[in-house]
């Protein structure tokens, strides 16, 4: 039993070590930051999708999607945006690997019924799509004011490599970048 | 006021209110006259301890029926919890200090001592690293975070978007203790800053830490309750790993509140064999904290169901076999099992009706799955699942923590107490929830490599202290022994 509690005390020290090491390492990334400044611990697709619908849409604007990613951490940080998205039954119980090794069956537009989309009332239509299957080249230029974003962000001249298109509906008003900036801004 | 400030306020009246109530039910079966080592008085760390723990889930759960009766969340709503908390608290304590019996020895054993500085240490240790980041994790945000913003944006729990299966968030039938519990911060702090509801699970493992301490304690003295205390908040697994209290997923505060419902049976069931006597109101306690295991994840569920089918199978034996004076009433002491299960059910009716009009969207549902087809059909599962799990506890050892080999040890030291009805009791709890485990690859639509080998060391820290307690149940001396000495 000391022996037992020997060695529980060693492994007890050496995670202890682990983790200050560990938060020593966090620190350097996140410091005083808020988790919607840095939007931590997920793929630079969505990083670049949520600042865009940020910058392109009030805060109380409610957002139909489609798209062949988990949306989790979109609806996240934009809350209090509410993002509603109609699931592919057979993309319920799929577990997604980084770098679309195991592409997601989803809806795009047309498959679903009107009525699908309006009973969530949306302020604006979000088309977002990372798989070979649902992206067509010819549609990646499709929004041009997400093209200009992604590309001052990017620093390059090509097109994104996936599929983002940002429609407002009718009952939507349109944004422009200095009044979405306000938005954010308001208390 | 800063957010410190804010945050002490809700801290103080979340601790307060927990203080208040278990002091209700743990200090109203004092009896002065009990010899020695029969005390039942709680010690100060239990009462810190569990009022913590329990703090937390009633200020949760209170602020749900407030929701649930039509109420609005708000400021004014959390400032007020806050305010009768911290008033509730200060007198309960005041209360708590007359009662102390003073003896005029105030000597601790040095190696109580030392423990109790190391737990403070270790709980420092823990707030500072968990506050030092944003919440990051995959369902700390997906599950909880999402519902605690939403939570704080509309100021209900009848949020029309939490109801509308289309809403992105992951499992909204999910239980929502921690969710009320974050936005419960956020509305004082008047901001959905996620770093701040961090502070919550820090708050359990201390309260889990004391308690151990407390009710260890009271059964085989300072030196050995501190040491077993220090045991718990050590396992790697519990702390420092980052899904253990470091951050704001539920498995640890399920591990906290699991742990202390497991505790009070525990202990229950203890005094019930050394003094034939069932005392109802921490069976009351151990059902309130089952209660609030299920309103924090759903594995709650299996837990409380457990825990409600063994502790008539383990109490009523005893009693039927125990010589009592007639008249002293062996159907009413039979009947007092039952203050566990209605305590349960107090906790458990309103979250369950509210739940009923959540959607099922990427709910497993495993209930609607069960069936013995499914069960036969799922049994090839197992050939894979349970070595697996045998792999984490024992094998992967160096990862979380040595807790599994120290319940073979400690069975291997004290075999025939394994058979003692307290000991009985948690041992069954700790096979019941490895067995809903098991069920659960068996009943998932998704792959078990993928569920079980991505879940299983999660799942674990959920019964970790249990292990603890099983140890500490084979190894601690009794008073009677420790007269002896």
């Amino acid at each position: 039993m000391f022996g037992l509690a020997a060695i529980w005390a060693v492994l007890a020290v050496q995670h202890g070590v682990a983790a200050i090491h560990d938060r020593a390492r966090d620190w350097a990334y996140f410091g005083t930051r808020s988790g919607d400044e840095v939007l931590p611990n997920i793929s630079f697709e969505n990083r670049d999708v949520i600042r865009y619908v940020r910058e392109s849409t009030p805060k109380d604007a409610r957002i139909f999607v489609y798209s062949d990613q988990k949306l989790f951490f979109l609806s996240y940080y934009l809350l209090p945006r509410r993002l509603h998205h109609r699931m592919h039954p057979e993309a319920e119980f799929v577990i997604p690997r980084p770098g679309q090794e195991r592409p997601l069956p989803a809806w795009q537009p047309g498959d679903l019924t009107p009525a699908v989309v309006t009973a969530s009332d949306p302020d604006y239509i979000l088309q977002y799509f990372e798989g070979p299957d649902f992206v067509d080249e010819s549609q990646l230029g499709g929004d041009p004011q997400w093209v200009a974003f992604w590309r001052s962000r990017q620093q390059q001249r090509t097109l994104p490599p996936y599929r983002v298109a940002l429609t407002p509906t009718i009952s939507a008003t349109p944004v422009t970048s200095q009044s979405a900036a306000a938005t954010e801004a308001a208390p | 006021m800063t957010v410190a400030g804010l945050l002490l306020l809700g801290v103080g009246g979340m601790w307060g209110l927990g203080i208040a109530a278990a002091c209700l039910l743990l200090c109203r079966s004092v009896d002065s006259s009990r010899p020695a080592g029969n005390d039942l008085r709680p010690p100060t760390s239990e009462l810190l301890g569990t009022g913590l723990v329990l703090g937390v889930g009633v200020t949760a759960w209170g602020e749900f029926l407030w929701s649930w009766a039509g109420g609005q969340f708000g400021w004014g709503n959390s400032i007020a919890f806050a305010g009768v908390g911290c008033a509730a608290g200060a007198a309960a304590l005041w209360f708590h200090r007359l009662q102390r019996v003073v003896t005029g020895d105030r000597s601790v054993s040095r190696l109580a001592g030392l423990c109790r500085l190391l737990v403070v240490v270790l709980f420092i240790n823990l707030l500072a690293q968990s506050l030092l980041t944003p919440q990051r994790l995959w369902d700390e945000r997906a599950i909880y975070a999402i519902k605690a913003k939403v939570l704080y944006h509309d100021r209900t729990i009848d949020s029309p978007d939490l109801r509308n299966p289309d809403f992105v968030q992951y499992h909204p039938r999910y239980p929502l203790l921690l969710p009320i519990a974050e936005q419960h911060l956020y509305q004082l702090l008047g901001e959905a800053n996620d770093r701040w509801a961090k502070i919550i699970p820090p708050l359990l493992y201390l309260g889990l830490t004391l308690a151990f301490a407390g009710v260890l304690t009271r059964h085989f003295g300072a030196a050995t309750g501190w040491v077993f205390a220090v045991a718990l908040a050590t396992i790697p697994s519990l702390m420092p790993w980052e899904y253990g209290f470091l951050t704001a997923q539920a498995d640890a505060p399920v591990a906290a509140l699991h742990g202390l419902a497991a505790l009070y049976l525990w202990d229950s069931v203890s005094v019930l064999r050394s003094q034939l006597q069932l005392p109802a109101a921490r069976l009351v306690l151990a059902g309130l904290f089952a209660g609030l295991c299920l309103f924090t994840k759903d594995e709650g569920i299996s837990f409380a169901l457990a825990e409600a089918a063994l502790l008539p199978l383990i109490v009523l034996p005893v009693v039927c076999h125990t010589h009592v004076a007639p008249g002293s009433g062996k159907l009413s002491r039979g009947c007092r099992v039952a203050a566990f299960h209605f305590a349960v059910a107090v906790i458990a009716a309103p979250w369950f009706w509210h739940r009923r009009t959540l959607p099922l969207t990427t709910e497993m549902s495993y209930f609607s799955r069960l069936s013995f087809d499914a069960v036969l059909a799922g049994l090839p599962t197992l050939t894979w699942s349970i070595p697996h799990l045998c792999q984490r506890m024992f094998l992967e050892a160096r990862t979380w923590g040595l807790h599994w080999w120290g319940v073979l040890l400690a069975i291997g030291f004290a075999p025939r107490r394994l058979l003692s009805a307290p000991q009985l009791l948690v041992l069954l709890d700790v096979v019941a929830s490895v067995a809903a485990l098991l069920l659960a690859g068996m009943l998932s639509p998704t792959a078990v490599e993928e569920h079980i080998g991505g879940s299983a060391h999660r799942y674990l820290i959920q019964i970790t202290p249990l292990a603890i307690l099983l140890m500490a149940g084979q190894l601690g001396a009794q008073p009677q022994q420790r007269s002896a000495c």
